[in-house]
């Protein structure tokens, strides 16, 4: 009786330690960033890409007709602030968790842009020093147009 | 004395600014695509606006000539609802663009929904800006029917409609501005560009109506005697705007060169 009650015992307090060493094992394993709204901390992978790729044909003026400043892609697209940190906040983009495709233009956008018919602003003055205007392209297809983005911290691949 | 005003500047203004331009077409050769987008129409304020809506005719919009193909213009009409700055609306409308390279742009004439956001509208600090640069959801009719067009905010989101078909939407946690006009109006890009019909047949938006309370009813438009005045000006000579006397809620829109 004593001999089945010590080994029960002994299985039990086996098992106990199994688990603290798991779980110290688990504490000791490198951590994924952690999100922050924004992308602010996540890592990005970034690369150049052609101003030909095909995601970008829905840029205005990728292929042609427009000067480009550069063509890159990052992943994933809720990563936008590593790439751009001084880029505002874009709650559309910190659902991505694919590869966006992204082109830079070196003047203004060169499309059409449908303004509100009550504050047209003048477009003499639609880029600032050290802005840029951006198109972005998600996984699903969808072109976003980001408009007066800070170049600052910037790096081309 | 303030109408005599603003009379002697449309006047100057158009001769100055557009007299050259002037051909005999309903549109003109395309003159200047870096010019500023021109607008007819209706802007109006009620309250906090919740949707826009109006029937648009379904017809062949037209845009500039271009003897080189490759310079960039569009013309427009849309209903949608407009916040406090040029990147802050939310829109629904039909779109004839061109423009070599430039995506949906490729002179045929489709169905676009359209929305931006700016940091410097209250309640959007800290966010990037987003230009309404519209996307194509389909095609256009240039024949039949008028099509009601339609944005409203329902379930969380700002909807586009066409009829009784939902074509596109935008989380309103993307749109952080508030609504403070409904719009119908006509766009175009290039000085050159036709604004809706021609003399003899008309753009019309019909049985315009605005939506004050989410889920609420929609209530009819009232236009008043005329059409609003956007800037920069259009020739007025040129780019004609009308509410109908009888349905104030019914305007119509053309150019006659």
């Amino acid at each position: 009786m004593m001999r089945s009650v010590s080994r029960v015992l002994g299985s039990a307090i086996g098992v106990a330690i199994l688990v603290l060493v798991c779980a110290v094992l688990l504490l000791a394993m490198p951590q994924a960033s952690p999100e922050v709204a924004g992308g602010v901390l996540k890592e990005a992978t970034v690369r150049a890409i052609d101003r030909t790729d095909e995601r970008l044909s829905s840029c205005p003026g990728a292929s042609e007709g427009a000067d480009v400043e550069a063509t890159l892609e990052f992943s994933p697209g809720s990563a936008y602030r590593k790439v751009f940190p001084r880029m505002g906040l874009s709650p559309e983009l910190d659902e991505v968790d694919g590869p966006v495709a992204a082109l830079i233009y070196v003047g203004p956008y060169p499309g059409p842009i449908y303004w509100n018919p009550d504050h047209v602003p003048d477009e003499r003055a639609r880029l600032e020093a050290g802005t840029v205007d951006i198109c972005v392209v998600t996984p699903t297809g969808e072109r976003i147009v980001y408009g007066k983005v800070p170049l600052e911290g910037f790096v081309a691949p | 004395m303030r109408a005599l005003i603003a009379g002697t500047i449309l006047a100057v203004s158009s001769t100055v600014l557009f007299g050259p331009y002037a051909n005999a077409n309903h549109n003109g050769v395309c003159v200047d695509s870096s010019a500023y987008n021109t607008f007819l129409g209706e802007s109006q304020t009620q309250g906090r606006e919740q949707g826009a809506r109006a029937y648009i005719d379904s017809q062949a919009l037209h845009q500039c000539n271009s003897p080189t193909g490759d310079d960039d213009r569009g013309t427009s009409a849309w209903v949608g609802v407009g916040g406090p700055t040029g990147a802050t609306i939310v829109q629904m409308g039909i779109v004839r663009c061109f423009g070599l390279g430039f995506g949906y742009c490729d002179g045929s004439q489709d169905r676009v929904f359209a929305w931006g956001r700016d940091p410097a509208a209250p309640g959007c600090a800290g966010m990037s800006i987003v230009y309404p640069t519209g996307t194509n959801v389909g095609v256009a009719e240039t024949s039949g029917a008028a099509r009601e067009y339609k944005v409203v905010h329902a379930g969380g989101q700002w909807n586009g409609y066409v009829g009784a078909l939902k074509e596109a939407a935008v989380l309103e946690s993307k749109i952080c501005w508030t609504p403070e006009s409904v719009l119908y109006f006509t766009e175009t890009q290039d000085r050159g560009d036709a604004h809706g019909g021609e003399a003899t047949n008309h753009l019309y938006f019909n049985e315009a109506r605005a939506l004050d309370i989410e889920g609420g009813t929609w209530a009819t438009q009232d236009f008043g005697t005329s059409c609003d005045t956007f800037f920069p000006l259009v020739n007025p000579d040129v780019y004609k705007c009308a509410v109908d006397a009888q349905d104030r809620d019914t305007m119509k829109m053309w150019t006659d060169r």
